[in-house]
């Protein structure tokens, strides 16, 4: 009786504890590692490198044990990769689109085109980056809505990233009417420019006369400020270009309609048939 | 209540429901004191040259109402102090000489640069800092190779005074000493002067002039400057003792960072 159960023990038993124990040693050692290595290497990452770096080796080393686990409970890893093989394209063809954004993504957070917290547009959308995940790009809109962007839309896209650079320029477009003198408003736009303490000394402000329009002349006044203040300085220079345009009499264009007002209607003669 | 003199700076004492007010160069700033909160106005005159001085007066200088910037501290109770105390700027000014000009080779000259200082504001049992003015508002500038490495910087026109008499006493300004040595075989053109305030302290004369800590420059050739500070105050501030403290601590590590684009060629 005992020799029998000893059978069964050795035979059953010892494998599935020795399978378990595989299993539970892998999760903690792959726990423990990886805790350890992206803490080592997080200095040298974004915070979406890391948690793919973390995903990826956390997974792998648990693959590791559980194969090893599979080994001691008796089935043939090469016929269980051949069937996990035959699974995989079923499930891949199954799951194009995920596995698409999954690629993309890792594409997208290698390339670093943003960062958590930057200002981009993207796909006719502006908004702040809230997260970079495997499949999408999480952001708020300026009027606080959730958009989320697969990551294979975004790379197929172009992104421009409002905070990459610390300093940014804003090109303001102006016209003004013909008869103004375009030198004095030159000397207008660089003299407020360089009074507003928002708009940088250098890079220097530059004016631009763009062309003659439909109903006046095309100006541009560029002018660089700090990421911070881009908007407080594209707000207030333009109201001073306002205030400064009133007070030195530089007339914006105004479209000027016929209305047939300015000359005589064309005269009507009604003619009659002789003798009627 | 301190009587009338250069020295703006010092502990003020502030009655209850007392307001106060300072004209610091284009700076004015009013203080007002309540049982459970500080208020402090501040605003600019235009002219940004303005020299005037006035300390503690119960008469308000006749505030802009559009441009007024308004702050309120509250706390659980208030105590009569309101400490003021000159500091440098948070960023490094960048000086553009108003005329070109040059340094010939083997030659050495001290130019005297000054920047606007700003005011602390501290109050409360343990002198909490409330409020940091700036006595003018330079305007920003960019300084750095290209439109994306660099450092955001203060922007001001000097004259490059070479002697120190020339230079006009006004009591909101500090001067720094900045002493080029060009050993290079060229003339060095100087462009721009970049100031590190954050990393300079601000030291007071026996007349309440306000200096900086004295810049060596020593220009060897086209890439290489070293750049030193004088520890303490510079020796033709007669008499001065230490006023405030540099922002940052000057690292061995930084020092070169922090300096080497001191001089564009």
């Amino acid at each position: 009786m005992t020799s029998a159960l000893e059978t069964i023990f050795q035979i059953q038993i010892e494998p599935i504890l020795r399978a378990i124990l595989i299993m539970v040693m892998g999760y903690f050692t792959a726990r423990i590692l990886t805790t350890s290595i992206t803490k080592t290497l997080i200095k040298h990452m974004t915070p979406q490198q890391a948690m793919l770096l973390r995903r990826i080796l956390f997974y792998f080393i648990l693959t590791l044990f559980i194969a090893s686990a599979i080994q001691q409970l008796g089935f043939h890893i090469s016929a269980l990769l051949g069937a996990a093989g035959i699974l995989t394209v079923a499930i891949g063809i199954a799951s194009q689109t995920s596995m698409s954004n999954i690629i993309s993504g890792i594409f997208m957070i290698g390339e670093k085109p943003f960062e958590v917290g930057h200002l981009v547009k993207v796909v006719d959308l502006q908004g702040e980056i809230l997260s970079i995940d495997l499949l999408s790009v999480k952001i708020r809109t300026p009027d606080n809505t959730l958009v989320r962007i697969p990551n294979e839309t975004l790379i197929k896209s172009p992104i421009i990233n409002l905070s990459w650079f610390p300093i940014r320029r804003a090109d303001l477009k102006i016209a003004v009417d013909f008869k103004v003198d375009i030198a004095k408003v030159s000397a207008v736009l660089l003299g407020i420019a360089k009074e507003n303490p928002l708009a940088l000394m250098d890079p220097a402000p530059a004016f631009y006369v763009l062309g003659f329009g439909e109903s006046g002349i095309e100006l541009q006044l560029s002018v660089w400020a700090s990421r911070n203040h881009f908007v407080e300085l594209k707000n207030s220079i333009q109201i001073e270009i306002h205030q400064a345009f009133k007070a030195q009499d530089i007339q914006f264009p105004s479209k000027a309609l016929y209305s047939g007002g300015d000359t005589e209607p064309l005269p009507v003669r009604i003619l009659t048939k002789e003798g009627s | 209540m301190k009587n009338k003199s250069a020295k703006w700076w010092g502990t003020f004492n502030v009655d209850p429901t007392q307001m106060l007010f300072w004209e610091i160069g284009p700076l004015l700033l009013g203080i007002e004191r309540f049982s459970h909160e500080w208020r402090i106005v501040s605003d600019f005159l235009k002219d940004a040259d303005s020299s005037n001085l006035k300390i503690a007066t119960p008469t308000s200088p006749g505030f802009d109402k559009k441009n007024l910037i308004f702050k309120r501290f509250a706390f659980h109770q208030t105590t009569s102090a309101m400490t003021l105390t000159p500091v440098l700027a948070d960023r490094a000014q960048v000086s553009r000489p108003e005329e070109p000009f040059y340094l010939p080779a083997k030659e050495h000259t001290t130019l005297y640069i000054s920047s606007p200082a700003w005011i602390r504001l501290e109050a409360g049992p343990q002198n909490m800092v409330l409020h940091e003015i700036p006595t003018l508002r330079l305007s920003d500038t960019w300084y750095g190779p290209n439109t994306f490495e660099g450092d955001l910087c203060y922007a001001s026109q000097t004259f490059c005074r070479t002697q120190l008499t020339e230079l006009p006493r006004r009591p909101y300004r500090v001067v720094t000493p900045v002493k080029i040595y060009n050993n290079s075989a060229s003339t060095l053109p100087l462009e721009q002067l970049s100031l590190p305030l954050p990393f300079l302290s601000i030291f007071a004369d026996e007349h309440g002039a306000l200096w900086t800590e004295e810049i060596i420059v020593k220009h060897e050739n086209h890439q290489e400057h070293s750049v030193t500070q004088s520890k303490g105050a510079p020796k033709i501030a007669h008499k001065a003792v230490l006023v405030s403290s540099p922002r940052l601590a000057l690292k061995s590590s930084n020092l070169m960072t922090m300096f080497y684009h001191l001089l564009t060629e």
